[in-house]
């Protein structure tokens, strides 16, 4: 019988006990490798989709209000700026591309995105061969009303190619918002899905927006019994532009010269996200990972205390054991395998229990911030901590098969 | 070959302090004692006349302060501690009082870890030899009955199937009846006596009970043997 199977027998001899020191490491390793997971996706997420766009040229406010609200959906826009200013901004010979991007109703809290098909013949920057926004099925918008949705959109909502759906006023689902029942919108294609915030958007033409809030604006003003005004292209508006540059290292510059410009401003979305990373998501994983090192830290006393009692408590067998012809360096090893083992059990069960969970909790990240997880990658650093947990388990059972090592059998044989 | 290789045990002026009461020491001391190849020795005397302490010097759990101890003719004061281990797993085999069987084992694993730690089958005879020396002992139906549910008296047999595993040349039993009914001690000191002999095996066995001493060949009194000395400390 070898001594990895004798640990493993004296391991389960102990059921109650074993299996507390395991759950106490299980739990450990599960938030670490949560926390590394999480902050491995939200940095390339987050981040990856920022790197799409050089700048985003909005109104003036919050430069992390306009990346927000523009690439992730997710933040209240800064405000609008003239349609003109788009189209001096295509005109400028280091722009590679420029899209339009109005926004101001929702379908189910979904956001509806008026812009031009210029958005979805761009190029993924992360796999230059690939598009950044891809049709599952149907096609792109042709005429005004026609819509393209989001993966998650159609998933969540139901809408399929053919359907018809009104937009409600406001970018949330709030309660009394005026739905523009006049202004269906139809369902002419559905995007594939990409773990990226487009899975939560609708996407129409721009003069569909145009054209819903000009109405309204007309109706506001009958209300009011001012006189109609006379539709102009000067009072075409978008929420904000998104730019990609020909040349990334003039980012700063354009940035710079358009915040000259009164009525705009532009933001580099990396660096922007850099910034939200450092100040608020880096913190609070430093936090989480505190915790897990604190938790697995106390698993691994927890394995010493256990084993010591355990040996201690065997100190009889393991008497038995030399009078048997066991040397003192194998009952060493022997104390120091059930350390290994109820750490490398925590440790798997730990990885699986964080894995699954991120596999589990993955439609809800997708829905809830667009982002995908790859929940079963691991990668250098999640395997270095997991091995720091394995070296500190082992270490844990150093003492007490330090203890066993040391002690005479003879004290604790029995005797006439 | 010298003397001392034909002997199974030879004790040589072996001295011991086994600790102190008040301002005594207390000191163990036996000049000569020896057991001879294949011989079967009954080892006597009341509680505390040194009994166990011998079959703890011979087995090299414990090392004299001054003296010598050779079993089958290895000086037992020349081995380092693991040779010392390796040695006493390989050469002798022990039963207890108190069984000191592994209760997280059954009866074949429990004599399997002997096997297993005193090296002397390969590994892939350890079942086979553990099966026919656990039938050889009566418990043929027991070999995966953990300690904790077999009798007394199994249990016992379980010691003496695991000492006799590994073909020592010294079997060491310390009081293996003192602990059961007199028709089961019967039992196994007849058990212990008849498989020393098919093991070809010396037995240096302690009890009690003169009637079981007496029959084996040789009986050693150890209040005859073993002097303890009480040396008196003065203080100023």
């Amino acid at each position: 019988m070898s001594l990895w199977r004798m640990a493993w027998r004296y391991l389960w001899g102990r059921t109650f006990v074993t299996v507390l020191t395991v759950t106490g490491i299980v739990l450990g390793a599960a938030l670490i490798v949560t926390v590394l997971t999480l902050q491995r996706e939200s940095e390339t997420g987050f981040m990856s989709e920022g790197g799409q766009y050089d700048l985003v040229v909005g109104a003036k406010g919050s430069p992390l209000q306009l990346v927000l609200s523009s690439i992730y959906h997710l933040d209240i826009p800064t405000g609008n700026i003239p349609y003109a200013r788009f189209e001096t901004l295509t005109k400028d010979a280091r722009i590679a591309s420029a899209v339009p991007l109005g926004l101001g109703d929702n379908y189910h809290g979904y956001r509806i995105v008026g812009t031009d098909t210029n958005l979805f013949s761009l190029a993924d920057r992360r796999d230059p061969k690939k598009h950044l926004y891809n049709l599952a099925e149907g096609v792109l918008f042709q005429n005004d009303f026609e819509a393209v949705i989001g993966a998650q959109v159609a998933r969540q909502t139901g809408l399929k190619i053919g359907d018809s759906f009104v937009g409600t006023h406001g970018l949330v689902i709030t309660p009394g918002s005026s739905e523009h029942r006049a202004f269906p919108y139809k369902v002419v294609g559905v995007l594939s899905p990409s773990g990226s915030s487009s899975d939560n958007a609708i996407y129409i033409t721009l003069p569909s927006v145009w054209r819903i809030h000009e109405k309204e604006v007309e109706t506001h003003r009958q209300i009011a019994g001012v006189a109609p005004k006379a539709a102009s292209t000067n009072d075409l508006e978008v929420t904000a532009v998104l730019l990609r540059l020909k040349t990334i290292g003039l980012r700063l510059l354009m940035s710079q010269e358009i915040q000259k410009q009164t009525e705009s401003m532009a933001a580099i979305p990396v660096n922007e996200m850099l910034r939200l990373y450092q100040q608020v998501l880096q913190p609070m994983q430093r936090c989480l990972l505190a915790v897990a090192a604190l938790v697995v830290i106390v698993s691994a006393l927890s394995i010493t205390a256990t084993l010591y009692q355990a040996a201690e408590r065997r100190r009889h067998d393991l008497a038995v054991l030399r009078a048997l012809g066991a040397h003192p360096r194998e009952i060493f090893t022997l104390v120091v395998l059930e350390a290994l083992l109820v750490t490398l059990l925590g440790l798997a069960a730990g990885w699986l229990l964080g894995h699954g969970g991120l596999a589990l909790a993955n439609p809800y990240f997708r829905d809830s911030l667009g982002i995908s997880l790859s929940p079963w990658t691991t990668d250098r650093i999640e395997i270095v901590s997991l091995g720091l947990v394995a070296i500190g388990g082992l270490l844990a059972g150093i003492l007490p098969a330090v203890q066993a090592y040391r002690r005479e059998p003879v004290t604790d044989l029995s005797s006439t | 070959m010298t003397a001392s290789t034909r002997l199974a045990v030879e004790v040589q002026d072996c001295r011991l302090r086994l600790g102190s009461v008040s301002a005594e020491d207390i000191v163990f001391q036996l000049s000569e004692f020896r057991v001879g190849q294949d011989e079967q020795v009954a080892l006597t005397g009341p509680s505390g006349c040194g009994k166990s302490t011998l079959l703890n010097l011979v087995a090299g759990l414990r090392k004299p302060d001054t003296g010598e101890i050779n079993v089958q003719g290895t000086d037992l004061g020349r081995l380092s501690p693991s040779s010392l281990d390796t040695f006493r797993g390989r050469t002798m085999g022990f039963i207890f009082q108190s069984f000191n069987l592994l209760d997280t084992f059954s009866a074949l694993e429990n004599v399997m870890i002997g096997m297993r730690f005193g090296r002397a089958y390969p590994s892939a005879k350890y079942k086979e030899r553990a099966v026919a020396l656990l039938e050889r002992v009566g418990l043929q139906r027991r070999l995966h009955i953990r300690p904790t549910r077999l009798s007394v008296g199994e249990r016992q047999r379980v010691a003496i199937a695991r000492a006799i595993a590994n073909q020592p040349a010294l079997l060491l039993a310390d009081e293996p009846t003192g602990a059961l009914d007199p028709a089961t001690a019967s039992e196994v000191f007849m058990l212990i006596r008849d498989v020393c002999q098919e093991e070809k095996c010396a037995l240096l066995l302690v009890t009690h009970d003169l009637s079981l001493a007496t029959q084996l060949p040789r009986q050693v009194d150890c209040l005859n043997l073993v002097k303890h000395i009480a040396k008196i400390e003065v203080t100023s």
